[in-house]
């Protein structure tokens, strides 16, 4: 053992080793945190090869078309998920099969994935289209067909939400006065009605015959309706540039759509504007609220017991546990003051709550206070750089404090607040477990901003990214495709919350540099 | 033109004084704006303080009764059941043609006396004997006839109309006929009716299915003298020869209470769970079904501190609470559950029936029904209640635990918080034993060891990952590293066992290869070799993981590491420790960086010049001023883990037991408030408890920030004094 003892720079180098490695590892974490976030989210957007699948169960041997959605460990073997069409389920089927039943897998490249308006997927090879008249339609002219049949669903629509949805509504308005069933006015709508209905009638038949023919692996044949498609393409015979552009376009159905089959598939549209549309408000909330009072502090404070209990409560705000917040906007906001609101402005609702349930006013203004501190910090950070030189010159001048304030200490400061908001809006994108509480729900059925008078609807509940993904974490059942959606959302929170405070650190340096010289 | 010019100038002179008053109230206004802003932090804290405070107090206060209006009955009426008239249900009463009927309160007249008026009457039978019951919502009238038959009716009330309809018929005598009946009684649970029939000193029981009324079954009882069923646990509990019995009905097993004081007072609780007993010497006495291996016996729970002379027991549906009206004109509001006594209250009269739901209580005399008010019943829930171990219902001995909803009414609601404090202690503890070794060492390599070059460009980085969304660490731990945590234990024991192993090899080529770098390199180059050193490091455990799991499947033998061990470990005790310790860190690197970085320069190389290395400047300078700082960041780690929310509801399975082993499962405070909280009655006493537990939290995290500011205070005196 002696040998081994350390001298004195042994001793040295190994505690420079040991707390450089503990360094590395936590920097090789954040890295790997964040490769891994990225990789498995990107995942969800690059189009997977289509498989031809031959494997053996008990019986018999199957062949399917299938793509991977996941492999998981159990035990002691290598289980593969797949997404497979087949006679029985043409879309959304699911195959689970362990690595050594497969017996072959090859990569046809005429088969094609079909991504249906639902946002589920088949795998299928494509035979011929149909229209109205025509039978045995190539693919080449898919684009023409394609768009014929959207026509003719564009008419549906303009029927069914223009001249039909007001006959619905001169209908209900005769149903409210009386008026009877054979007055001639009414007799003439219902005639109408009949007559749309009928016209509804024929369009949709004539919808009905453009299709899609497909074939599967075991050589049977089924059809899709035309505008149940949303596009297709054939995954294995594109190079990478066209698969770079096709997970561009995937990514852009993420963020522009809405979920789909249960958030597991689809696009994060609501949940992203959800989140964008609570942190701006908070913002709206929180900048001036903290910025006034980060001058308070900064300017006009006299050192006094209440500016040091002021500083004590900005320190303590800082450190309450943000659910604490989470409680506070429930009981304070929701319940105390929206239900005050709702018994003196919305009484002839009541018992159902207007703003006396959680929604998104309320939201905003609990991440507000929970946001506040930083803020604040940031931008007396900001105030404290400003040189004191520069006030003295503009009181000299003859201006005003107020003048000062605002002609030439907060406009140098301002990379210190905008280092604050931004901080301050990273800080409500990430932050979840209050939402849940004061008004963040899974699903929403409405945008908060819509056509309606007022518009912006702040009593509404939202979805939010953050509350998504916690909820994806454990109600979501299909393990493979949910999961890997799911980290398409994280990665997305991830890119938004990073990109923020890439951005405020960007803002910090320059302003570290911006007054060095003085 | 001189004139010109001086008007102009008076002219100006106005506009400059109109233009310096404008001046002025703007800088009053803005000055006003800033102080209010400024003054409104305080009061934002205050507020939420004060918020918490207000949900809480109702807790620590007493419940009030106001006596309100009077409730008219008819004469020549007689009550059978009360209920909750107020809020639409109808009483039941019997007139002298032996009619039912239904009673409901008038509701276009608000004066302080209602007329009680009948909704709905059954013909009835003079002949006949009548009992009502009323069992989780559900009404039973059970009729005795003439002829020895027994029929049950269930009656429902949807607003002004009654449903009435014979549920089950049974013969209960073979004489057919009713007149050695001296007494009867029935009980309803969720599975059976029950009927006790007393023919002088023989008593028959009558146990039948409520799903199948043909499945009846019969035995009987000599030498009785007080009876009481209990069908929703199949007991019977029952006074023979001076003696308390309690009777399973499935296995027909008879266990003695030990009671043999007389009793004038026994009933059970709407659970019929516990029975409560009123002794002729004013002594009360709940006893309550415990787990006895297996079998469920009785056993005393508690005795109320003082004598009471029991009339009648009501229980909440909600709330641990339970009045006790007395025979003396007087009640007393109990916690059930634990016996503590809360208030006593006097009444105006002695009521000959109560009855008591929600915040009203009915006191029924011979011409009125008196309604009182009652309020604040959450107080029922003490300190004790919440912090003591309590004897519950069907345990085997008393714990802690927290159980606060349940699918049916009438059960004891367990509002321990000391199983969620111990899980949110052993969550920071467990974040704590990862992030202080990991935080620590890599403060002092970017503070004291590392170049200034590399520490620019380290402690952002490592920063950085504060910023990320908890929620993000939380699914990752959850979806992926959860269920691989099995192979991954085997590989992170193994990578954590081999760095020292691979450090102890660096530290003795370290200070020779030094000697041959050359000077540009001399300083951090450690970093990127250490870093290549860990990745490798980490392929090869992965490596070899799995080459040894394939081989141990191919064989199905030879466990090496005793896999027994490992697979029984709670391995989410693992990911919540991994998880919650990563979330951490970089706050208290932060902090504890900017302790040792910020120890004066003078001190360091004034060590240095003295000859010390720089391990022992280290040890003997810059930790020695350092550690109330590095204390400080330590403590607001504790903090910030104590109050962490996402990663522990996603990742621990919030199972609140109070178990302070690091194996087993938990729940924390702050999890728990957002399970629960959403689902909470306002106003209820589980809303209070809830908010209760986030003022625990609240006044946690302020005792944590006041201890790490005045740490703080003394490391800026350490570094003054230098």
């Amino acid at each position: 053992m002696r040998e081994l003892r350390l001298n004195l720079e042994q001793k040295q180098s190994f505690i420079t080793s040991l707390s450089a490695a503990v360094t590395a590892f936590l920097v090789l974490i954040m890295l790997m945190l964040l490769v891994f976030v990225l990789v498995k989210g990107s995942d969800y957007f690059w189009p997977q090869p289509a498989l031809q699948i031959d494997y053996q169960d008990t019986k018999q041997n199957h062949s399917v078309f299938a793509q991977q959605t996941a492999s998981t460990v159990r035990i002691d073997e290598k289980l593969l998920h797949f997404r497979v069409s087949n006679q029985q389920q043409v879309n959304n089927g699911q195959l689970t099969l362990s690595a050594s039943a497969i017996n072959s897998v090859s990569f046809p490249p005429d088969l094609a994935t079909i991504l249906l308006q639902d946002g589920s997927v088949v795998v299928a090879q494509v035979l011929s289209l149909s229209d109205s008249n025509n039978f045995d339609i190539s693919l080449q002219d898919f684009d023409r067909v394609y768009s014929e049949a959207l026509a003719l669903k564009a008419e549906i629509e303009l029927i069914r939400h223009g001249e039909l949805a007001q006959i619905h509504i001169r209908l209900a308005e005769m149903d409210k006065t009386n008026v009877e069933q054979s007055a001639p006015a009414r007799v003439k709508l219902a005639k109408r009605f009949y007559q749309l209905q009928d016209k509804l009638t024929v369009i949709q038949e004539q919808i009905d015959r453009y299709q899609m023919h497909i074939q599967f692996a075991d050589n049977t044949q089924d059809f899709l309706y035309l505008i149940d498609v949303k596009h297709f393409m054939f995954t294995n015979q594109m190079s990478v540039g066209q698969k770079f552009v096709a997970a561009c376009q995937a990514f852009w159905i993420f963020i522009s759509e809405s979920p789909k089959l249960n958030n597991t598939t689809g696009g994060v549209f609501p949940a992203l504007f959800g989140t964008i549309l609570m942190v701006l408000l908070m913002t709206l909330f929180v900048t001036p609220f903290g910025v006034f009072a980060a001058i308070y502090l900064h300017e006009y404070a006299p050192r006094n017991t209440i500016t040091s209990l002021i500083r004590i409560s900005v320190n303590n705000l800082a450190g309450v546990p943000s659910i604490v917040y989470g409680v506070f906007g429930l009981g304070f906001f929701v319940y105390t003051i929206g239900g005050s609101i709702d018994s003196l402005l919305f009484s002839q609702d009541l018992p159902s709550p207007t703003f006396g349930s959680p929604g998104l006013f309320w939201a905003s203004l609990t991440m507000a206070i929970l946001t506040l501190p930083v803020v604040i910090v940031a931008t007396e950070e900001g105030l404290r750089r400003v040189p004191r030189a520069l006030r003295d010159g503009s009181y000299a001048l003859g201006a005003t404090q107020a003048e000062t304030i605002f002609k030439t200490v907060l406009p140098m400061a301002s990379p210190g607040i905008m280092t604050g908001v931004i901080l301050a809006i990273a800080r409500g994108a990430g932050e979840v477990a209050p939402l849940m509480m004061v008004g963040a729900v899974k699903f929403a059925p409405a945008l908060p901003v819509d056509t309606d008078f007022p518009f912006l609807h702040l009593e509404r509940q939202f979805m939010h990214l953050g509350v998504l993904i916690y909820d994806g974490a454990f109600h979501s059942q299909n393990i493979g495709n949910g999961s890997s959606f799911m980290f398409a959302c994280c990665m997305l929170l991830l890119l938004v919350v990073f990109g923020l405070n890439l951005i405020a650190v960007f803002i910090r340096n320059r302003l570290r540099n911006q007054y060095s010289q003085d | 033109m001189d004139h010109f010019n001086s008007d102009d100038a008076t002219q100006n002179s106005f506009q400059i004084k109109q233009h310096n008053i404008r001046r002025k109230v703007k800088n009053r206004i803005v000055t006003g704006i800033i102080v209010l802003s400024g003054w409104l932090v305080l009061l934002t804290l205050g507020l939420l303080l004060w918020h918490l405070l207000v949900q809480v107090f109702p807790l620590f206060g007493t419940p009030t009764f106001e006596q309100g209006k009077q409730l008219l009955l008819p004469s020549n009426q007689q009550v059978l059941q009360l209920n909750n008239v107020l809020q639409g249900r109808a009483i039941v009463s019997i007139d002298e043609k032996c009619d039912l009927h239904f009673l409901q309160a008038r509701s276009d007249i608000t004066s302080s006396e209602m007329p009680l008026i009948s909704i709905k009457t059954l013909p009835g039978q003079c002949d006949d004997d009548m009992l009502l019951k009323q069992f989780r919502g559900e009404n039973f009238i059970a009729r005795l006839s003439a002829s020895g038959i027994v029929r049950i009716a269930r009656y429902s009330q949807v607003q002004d109309t009654i449903q009435h309809q014979v549920v089950t018929t049974l013969a209960i005598s073979d004489e057919l006929s009713k007149d050695n009946i001296t007494s009867w009684h029935f009980e309803v649970s969720n599975k059976m009716f029950m009927l006790s029939v007393q023919r002088s000193d023989v008593w028959q029981i009558f146990s039948v299915n409520r799903q199948d009324p043909s499945d009846i079954q019969t035995f009987s009882l000599s030498d009785v003298s007080q009876l009481v069923l209990l069908p929703e646990i199949g007991q019977i509990v029952y006074r023979k020869d001076q003696q308390l019995y309690s009777q399973n009905l499935r296995n027909a097993q008879v266990t003695s209470l030990g009671i043999s004081d007389p009793i004038d007072f026994i009933q059970a609780f709407p659970n019929q769970r516990s029975v409560m007993f009123g002794f002729a010497d004013g002594r009360v006495e709940k006893w309550g079904i415990v787990n006895d291996a297996g079998n469920l016996i009785f056993k005393l729970n508690y005795r109320l501190s003082e004598p009471f002379k029991l009339q009648k027991l009501h229980v909440h549906r909600d709330e641990n609470a339970a009045i006790l009206v007395g025979t003396n004109k007087s009640l007393l509001v109990i916690n059930y559950v634990t016996g503590e006594t809360i208030t006593e209250q006097e009444l105006t009269e002695q009521y000959l029936n109560t009855y008591w739901r929600g915040n009203l209580f009915y006191g029924q005399t011979q011409s009125a029904l008196e309604v009182w008010r009652v309020d604040g019943m959450s107080a029922v829930n003490t300190i004790s209640a919440m912090w003591d171990k309590i004897q519950y219902e069907g345990y085997a001995a008393s714990e802690y635990i927290w159980q606060t909803t349940y699918a049916t009414d009438f059960q004891e609601t367990k509002y321990s918080i000391v199983p969620l404090l111990i899980g949110s202690l052993k969550a920071s503890f467990l974040a704590l034993l990862i992030a202080i070794p990991l935080a620590t060492f890599s403060a002092v390599y970017t503070g004291f060891f590392a170049p200034a070059r590399l520490r620019n460009w380290m402690k952002p980085s490592i920063e950085m990952l504060e910023a990320l969304p908890s929620v993000i660490i939380g699914f990752i731990a959850a979806v992926w590293l959860a269920p691989l945590a099995e192979q991954f234990l085997l590989s992170l024991i193994l990578f954590i066992l081999l760095i020292p192993l691979v450090l102890l090899i660096f530290a003795f080529v370290h200070q020779p290869l030094v000697k041959v770098l050359p000077q540009h390199f001399k300083e951090g180059w450690e970093l990127p070799v250490i870093a290549c050193l860990l990745i490798l490091n980490g392929v090869l455990v992965a490596e070899f993981t799995q080459w040894y799991q394939v081989g141990q499947t191919l064989t199905h033998e030879g466990n090496l590491f005793s896999s027994s061990a490992l697979v029984n470990l709670n391995k989410s005790t693992l990911v919540v420790a991994l998880a919650l310790g990563i979330a951490i860190t970089p706050s208290i690197y932060s902090l504890a960086e900017d302790a040792i970085y910020e120890v004066p320069l003078s001190l360091k190389q004034a060590s240095l010049a003295l000859g010390a290395t720089r391990l022992q400047t280290l040890r003997k300078v810059v930790l020695t001023l350092a550690y109330p700082g590095i204390l400080s960041a330590i403590v607001l780690g504790l903090g910030r883990a104590f109050g962490e929310t996402m990663i522990v509801l996603m990742v621990t399975g919030n199972t609140p037991v109070a178990d302070w082993d690091l194996l087993a499962g938990f729940r924390t405070l702050t999890a728990n408030l957002t399970i629960e909280l959403p689902e909470a009655e306002v106003g209820s006493g589980h809303y209070q408890i809830l908010f209760f537990t986030a003022l625990i939290l609240f006044m946690f995290t302020f005792v944590i920030n006041t201890l790490a500011e005045m740490l703080r205070q003394w490391l800026r005196r350490n570094y003054r004094h230098a």
